[in-house]
């Protein structure tokens, strides 16, 4: 079973966009942060080299031409030559950021590449050896295509491929005359596979910020003789987003946490060698509370402090994100019917959860003088703000009024 | 904690003073001014707590020597003590002091622990403002300042919990602060980020601005690349052009010859092709020509020889016509001879008619010789003909007349211009001469351009000869360039050696700040070295091009000053030798004659034309004679064929013509007379008739009258006519041979004529000279092509295969030949320019390159995304973490109302008894706000006041309640210290100082250890009126002298004699005092009172003025109101209230009033 036709399919560079969820930056890991993108995009064109693709697929969202960066365009420009050397074609539909009309009229885009339209479907033949192959159908950001005109495309002899950076309104055209829908704009890697078609959405190469732990990749594509579709995913992220979670005793030391969240960040530095790592700590108290004051701000702190100082240079670095404890629950009921301060306080913080009409109207402790954009917005707490707003404010009283020192501020 | 008694051992004023047996409950110590109750009451708090350094400046040493320090007899619940505290002379500034615990019970000695543990909490700052307070301190109290005493209150007034409210709230309130602007000195964190943000954007403003960059460059790269690719096309155009131009210069002369050979050939205007003229044709058609007219002539005279021999047989046609009738006649004499008789009758008439005819015909003269019957022959028709043919002949001799007019009129034309062209030798050297002096004008004109050309190039090559020179100079560089070489390269030296030593010494030696300069020192010195460097290679190699250039052009200049020499040498052999060295003067003469040759060029046309008209009219002429001469001719034959002489002239027959028509009208009237004669007589006449009209139709003269006779002679004629017409035949047939000849011989000559005709007219020669001067012009001309085509030969050669005519005659066209030289260096101009901007749009365009590829491999946007994200992430952050702090805060203050309406603290509560006695029950309650730090009253009226805005007596009042309270707070926590009052009761009305004189007392009753310290002998009076322990203080000097000590008072107190106290009526400041918050607006505060404010006021006690201290005190609480809303701009330190700070033992007591200003 010879393969027909082999090719890459990647989209969603972000050149860029730099990687979220960081509040404080790694010295040592910072420029394996900063150059994550664009390692994990050349990724995408040495795979493309060494499998000697036929044709290498670009569903969009590669970087933003809007606010042209010159070293996005830089890299694209060397890499898309190295597949020119390589005689290796390039199809590219750009996001509404990187559409064909966007790119710099200035600089020349190699003649390997071609860049389909925004505004119309459009459709080109892959040929192989003299013979044809494929046909590569091309609908721009702003094509708005109906079923028609991809349709009005196929040719059912060779195989068809539509190339979009598309949401569902694409998708949404259930044929089996198309045999690959390459598409893009998904921050996370998404197949679905059918008898004759199948919908691809690589996701970007390196992912910006934590997903379940979902790898950046891309995809590479064999069409066999017997026209058999192929996908494998190809990983190419350079730093690795993770999340783990220790248990511990009740009353564990702090020497007992590092112990335990020390082994974690080993076994992570083992397993990921070639990539730097960021990892969002949790652990779980066993025991009958459902909050453990002694496991606070400072303790949380120093442990925090130990593991990045510890581990950031492990392996290519591990850069510990944040440490939180895992909740069990909501509070206990006997401490909102305390008659202490910390009860009313309770008290008064689940009347704003209970009803929505109270309004959260924090204006009054804004000071005149702190600059306007350090203010704006805050003193009107929004919906989606207000639950967690609450839900902290809650775990505030819980440590200020719980009979614990207040902590120094 | 109870003061039993107490020694003073050295203590200010006081030294050896003992008190004994101090009440467990209250005591009043009396004495004037000056007598020392500060001292002792500052002695007391000493004991407690130290010598603090104001007290140990102010009172030790003892005014009367000695250690400062004493002995304090204390009675706890725990047992009796006595507190032996002194100045250590070893550490003498030592606080603590050499300090002794002892027990009573056991004489076991303790330390300053011990001390500590009998005060319980109270340290001095709360035994200051709680326990021993005077006027000063009974004030802080009320300012709510920071101490330890006041927020002790506010504690305590605030109930307990697991946590205070308060330390929550304002933990919650500091946390939310230090978000915005930071604590203990530190900068806010959020600032810190706002201020990262701020900058990171603008990082990466300007790196976005790099990559809008990025895009112009590649703009211009492009723009350059095709400006580049503009300058190759002009520099390969302007290559060219330059050597179409060196290979014009070489053929330039000639080209010039060629140019002055085509004119020449141009001059001879339109010729017949060569293949057209031949004069060896004219010649041989000429000979042919001339034998057809011979043979034509021959042919002519033999025709006219036998014309005339025929002519001259006497044939008579008529009668010949007649042979058959006569014939006939003759069968019939008898039948003739019978007619006679008839024909007798009529030919009486007809010859009456004939008569008559003959008349007609004899009318016309002698000369014409016509007959009457010939006359009759002639037609209108052959008449019409004869008149053609004369007026063809008149018409064509009219023309020989005209002709001949015009040959005359173009012979004195001729004649004319001959005259003005000079002699025929003069005429004939014109063209020649024409021809000689152009082309020497020619040479002339190119010898002297020479000779400039020469002197420009020596001057060009002597410039560049210069011009290598100073290159060669500058090879080694110049002053200046070397400077800047040298100066470029030591200050890389100097860079280089400051960022090295800098490297070494760990980057401390240049900058205590930025490790970083030294790497950026060693960076800059490079770059200088290399850049002086590459100045120095850059400078010596331009030299060395410009010098090879130069080099290369007066190799140029040599080559072409070398040609132009042997064009000269050339031109002065072609010259004659007399104009030798005066070639603008021969140049001018020659162009003088060449002018006046050019002038004579139309006239001489003008002879020739008039010449080939000349022979044109000639030619004309002999043409028309011999039309003439032919229609002459036909004309004779005609008439001769007519019958008529050949004489005869055109006017003439127009005369006959006119006759003949008469004769035919006669005529007519016979031949009617003779029908009617055969009609009469029959067969007689008609015969006889017939016979008569033989005779007269066959033109035989018979003179016989018988008709037999007749018939007869007309028998006889006809044999004879028979004769002449066989020899007739005989010469007209050799006639019609002839003819024919002449005929095929005219033809002949036609066509040889037409041969002529048409051989001259192909060429457009009018005459046979003209066609021979066409060939002598055409050798000519011949000639000159010839040399024409030598000339081109010469000059394809020079331009070989890479140039064409066309380029060389476009240049000499748009420069001229002259000009040449010029726009070669006006291109090589443009070349040198061309190549220079060329080296600038290379080097831009690599510079540009080199721009892009460092813009488009910054990293720095990247990393700054990066930054900003993590930014804009810890941002986000506390913003939350300030708005779950304010929610919390929120939450709390849901509880302060409650705790503030529902839960009046126990502390007030109390406070609130004792102001209600103390004032009487005119106000029922203290209370304060857990947040605001503000003390309120209500009065009984209901009425809610602020502290501040109480009179001062009130308010002292007030205070005083709150400190009987917080003892009692403390009391009940365990805190039992004694209670010491200075004087606090000054500010109090009489029947006010009794009820706080009954207050104190109940309140000492319960427990609490009172020292009371007055100078007023009415306040003495009232404690001693309650059986109060009231001592009077000694004179320190007799304490001093003979160990005298308090002494209780004896005096009875005369209530009786007291004054009737005034009701008591709360004093409230008045509104028209207080400054309105709009008045408090920065711009609306008086100076005096800013300025009042900033200085510390000092009051004379001798001058004291209650009034005043009350305005004060209400300035001060002004001035802390102002604060709030100026954010503490206008006073400075604590919450300083002016008056509180007065104490009577501070040195400015004692200085003049004029020291307040």
């Amino acid at each position: 079973m010879t393969e027909k036709i082999k090719f890459i399919h990647s989209s969603d560079f972000h050149l860029d966009e730099p990687i979220r969820g960081l509040q404080q930056l790694p010295e040592q890991l910072m420029e394996t942060l900063a150059e994550a993108p664009y390692l994990a995009a050349e990724s995408v064109f040495d795979k493309a080299i060494t499998e000697k693709v036929d044709f290498v697929l670009l569903s969009g969202g590669l970087c933003n031409l809007e606010q042209l960066s010159a070293r996005a365009v830089a890299f694209l420009i060397k890499q898309f030559n190295r597949l020119e050397q390589k005689d290796i074609l390039v199809y590219w539909c750009g996001a509404k950021e990187d559409a064909a009309d966007q790119w710099p009229g200035a600089i020349k885009l190699p003649d390997n590449v071609y860049q389909f339209h925004a505004r119309s479907v459009e459709h080109l033949d892959f040929r192989k050896d003299g013979k044809w192959l494929a046909r590569i159908i091309g609908a721009g950001c702003d094509s708005k295509p109906v079923a028609g005109d991809l349709l009005g495309c196929v040719d059912d002899d060779v195989f068809n491929v539509v190339l979009a950076h598309a949401d569902s309104e694409v998708t949404a055209f259930d044929s089996d005359a198309i045999n690959y829908w390459a598409l893009g704009g998904r921050s996370v890697s998404l197949t679905e596979e059918y008898d004759n078609s199948v919908i691809v959405y690589p996701g970007p190469p390196q992912t910006r910020e934590f997903h379940s732990g979902a790898p950046g990749g891309f995809k590479l594509v064999q069409l066999h003789q017997s026209r058999k579709t192929n996908v494998r995913t190809i990983r190419a992220d350079r730093v690795h987003w993770c999340s783990k979670v220790a248990e511990f005793q009740d009353h564990s030391s702090l020497d007992d946490a590092k112990n335990q969240f020390g082994e974690l960040a080993l076994q992570l530095a083992a397993e990921h060698s070639e990539q730097a790592i960021l990892c969002r700590w949790q652990f779980v108290v066993n025991g009958p509370e459902a909050v453990n004051p002694e496991y606070g701000i400072e303790w949380r702190a120093s442990l925090l402090d130990w593991l990045r100082a510890e581990f950031s240079g492990a392996g290519n670095g591990l850069w510990s994100v944040s440490l939180e404890e895992k909740t069990k629950g909501d509070l206990p009921n006997q401490l909102y019917e305390e008659e202490t301060l910390l009860g009313e306080y309770l008290r008064a913080v689940g009347r704003y959860q209970s009803d929505d009409e109270l309004r959260l109207n924090l204006q009054n402790y804004l000071k005149d003088d702190v600059p306007r954009w350090e203010t704006d917005g805050l003193a009107i707490v929004n919906e989606h703000q207000r639950v967690e707003i609450l839900s902290k404010a809650a775990m505030l009283g819980m440590s200020c009024l719980g009979g614990q020192a207040v902590p120094p501020v | 904690m109870k003061v039993k008694d107490f020694e003073v051992d050295g203590f200010g004023v006081w030294k050896g003073l003992e008190v004994e047996q101090v009440s467990k409950e209250l005591t009043v110590f009396c004495g004037y001014n000056e007598a020392g109750k500060t001292t002792l009451m500052q002695f007391v708090r000493s004991m407690m707590f130290g010598f603090s350094s104001p007290r140990l400046e102010k009172y030790s040493p003892p005014v009367y020597g000695g250690l400062a320090g004493g002995t304090v007899g204390l009675s706890t619940s725990v047992g009796s003590f006595e507190v032996q505290r002194h100045v250590d002379p070893n550490h003498y500034h030592d606080s603590v002091g050499d300090l002794v615990v002892i027990d009573s019970h056991d004489g076991a000695v303790h330390g300053p622990t011990k001390l500590q543990s009998l005060l319980g909490d109270i340290d001095e700052s709360i035994f200051t403002n709680v326990f021993a307070i005077g006027l000063q301190e009974i004030q802080e109290l009320g300012a709510l300042n920071s101490t330890a005493a006041a927020d002790q209150l506010y504690k305590l007034a605030n109930g307990l919990d697991r946590v205070s409210l308060v330390d929550v709230m304002r933990n919650l309130s500091q946390r939310r602060d230090a978000i915005w602007s930071g604590q203990n000195g530190n900068r806010a964190r959020l600032a810190i980020l706002g201020k990262e943000r701020e900058s990171l954007l603008k990082e990466l403003e300007s790196l976005k601005q790099r990559s809008k960059d990025y895009s112009q460059l590649a703009n211009k790269v492009v723009e350059v690349g095709y400006r580049l690719e503009e300058l190759a096309k002009s520099l390969k155009e302007n290559d060219r052009q330059s050597r179409v131009l060196e290979v014009a210069i070489q053929v330039s002369e000639r080209w010039h010859d060629r140019v002055s050979v085509a004119r020449q050939i141009q001059e001879f205007g339109t010729l017949p092709n060569r293949d057209e003229v031949s004069i060896s044709k004219l010649d041989r058609i000429n000979e042919e020509i001339a034998h057809q007219r011979e043979r034509i002539e021959n042919f002519r005279e033999q025709r006219l020889e036998i014309k005339k021999d025929g002519s001259a047989l006497p044939i008579k046609p008529l009668l010949w016509a007649q042979k058959a009738r006569i014939e006939a006649l003759a069968e019939h004499t008898p039948w003739i001879e019978s007619l006679q008789r008839q024909s007798v009758r009529l030919e009486a008439e007809i010859d009456q008619i004939e008569n008559s005819l003959v008349g007609e015909v004899d009318g016309l003269g002698d000369q014409l010789k016509i007959k009457a019957s010939d006359i009759r022959g002639l037609g209108n028709r052959g008449l019409a003909s004869l008149e053609l043919t004369g007026r063809k002949l008149q018409d064509q001799e009219d023309g020989i007349i005209q002709l001949e007019h015009d040959f005359e009129k173009t012979e004195f034309d001729l004649g004319q211009h001959e005259e003005r062209l000079g002699t025929s030798v003069a005429r004939q050297s014109t063209s020649e001469s024409l021809d000689e002096t152009g082309k020497q004008v020619n040479r002339l004109r190119r010898r002297i351009e020479l000779e400039q050309k020469i002197d420009k190039l020596n001057r060009g090559r002597m410039e560049l000869e210069r011009d290598v020179d100073s290159v060669v100079t500058e090879q080694v560089l110049p002053l200046e360039k070397l400077s800047i070489v040298g100066v470029t390269f030591i200050v890389g030296v100097v860079l280089l050696g400051f960022g090295l030593i800098d490297a070494v010494s760990g980057g401390s030696w240049i900058s205590q700040t930025s490790t970083n300069m030294g790497i950026v020192f060693v960076f800059l010195g490079t770059i200088a070295g290399v850049v002086a460097m590459g100045l120095k290679y850059h400078w010596e190699g331009q030299a060395k091009e410009d010098l090879e250039d130069f080099r290369h052009q007066i190799q140029i200049v040599r080559q072409q000053l070398k040609r132009a020499k042997v064009e000269r040498t050339e031109i002065d052999r072609q010259l004659p030798e007399k104009v030798s060295g005066q070639w603008e003067l021969a140049l001018s003469d020659a162009e003088n004659r060449l002018a006046r040759l050019e002038e004579l060029v139309p006239l001489e046309g003008r002879v020739l034309t008039a010449r080939a008209n000349q022979d044109e009219l000639k030619r004309r002429i002999a043409t028309q004679e011999l039309e003439v001469e032919k229609t002459s001719k036909q004309w004779k034959a005609s008439l001769r064929a007519a019958g008529l002489p050949d004489v005869l002239q055109p006017y003439q027959l127009r005369e006959i013509v006119q006759r003949a028509d008469r004769i035919s009208g006669i005529s007519d009237r016979l031949d009617h007379l003779k029908a009617e004669q055969v009609e009469r007589k029959r067969e007689l006449d008609s015969l006889n008739l017939r016979i008569d009209q033989t005779l007269q139709e066959s033109g035989v003269n018979y003179a016989g009258t018988e008709l037999i006779d007749r018939i007869n002679h007309l028998g006889l004629c006809i044999n004879e006519q028979r004769g002449l017409v066989q020899r007739r035949r005989e010469f007209t047939h050799r006639y019609r041979v002839l003819k024919a000849k002449f005929v095929k011989a005219k033809r002949e000559l036609d066509r040889l004529l037409g041969q002529k005709q048409r051989l001259l007219s192909v060429v457009g020669a009018e005459s046979e000279s003209q066609y021979r001067e066409f060939d002598s012009e055409l050798m000519r001309r011949d000639a000159l092509i010839e040399n024409r085509d030598h000339l081109s030969q010469q000059i394809d050669a020079a331009l070989g295969r890479n140039h064409t005519e066309s380029q060389i005659e476009e240049l000499h066209q748009e420069f001229g030949a002259a000009g040449l030289e010029a726009a070669w260096e006006s291109v090589q101009k443009q070349i040198d320019s061309a190549r220079e901007r060329q080296t600038q749009f290379q080097q831009e365009s690599a510079s540009l390159h080199q721009e892009i590829k460092v813009v488009g491999e910054d990293k720095g946007m990247a990393l700054a995304r990066l930054k900003l994200e993590a930014v804009e992430n810890e941002i986000i952050e506390l913003k939350m973490e300030w708005q779950v702090l304010a929610t919390g805060s929120t939450m709390l203050e849901v509880i302060r109302e409650s705790y503030e309406s529902k839960r009046q603290p126990e502390t007030l509560k109390e406070a609130s008894g004792f102001l209600t006695k103390l004032t009487e029950g005119a106000y029922t309650r203290i209370w304060t706000r857990l947040i605001g730090e503000e003390l309120l009253v209500d009065s009984a009226d209901g009425g809610t006041i602020s502290v501040d805005k109480l009179s001062r007596g009130t308010r002292e009042a007030v205070y005083l309640s709150l400190r009987l309270a917080l003892v009692g707070a403390y009391a009940r926590r365990g805190s039992v210290v004694p209670m010491v009052l200075d004087d606090v009761l000054v500010n109090f009305d009489g029947r006010r100082i009794q009820a706080a004189a009954e207050v104190l007392c109940e309140f000492s009753r319960q427990g609490h250890q009172v020292l009371m310290f007055t100078c007023h002998d009415h306040i003495r009076d009232v404690f001693h009126s309650l059986a109060a322990d009231v001592r009077v203080l000694p004179d320190h000097q007799d304490v001093v002298d003979s160990k005298a000590i308090p002494v209780p008072y004896k005096g009875t107190p005369k209530m009786d004699e007291q004054l009737e106290l005034p009701e008591f009526k709360p004093k409230l400041m008045p509104e028209d005092d207080l400054v309105s918050p709009a008045a408090m607006e920065p711009d609306g505060i008086p100076v005096e009172y800013v300025e009042y404010a900033s200085t510390n006021v000092r009051i004379d006690p001798e001058q004291y003025d209650s009034e005043l201290e009350f305005e004060l005190a209400v300035v001060a609480s002004d001035q802390k109101r102002e604060q709030n809303y100026l954010g503490g701009t206008v006073l400075e330190g604590d919450h300083s209230i002016l008056p509180m700070e007065l104490s009577d033992n501070d040195e400015f007591w004692t200085k003049p009033a004029s020291s307040l200003d």
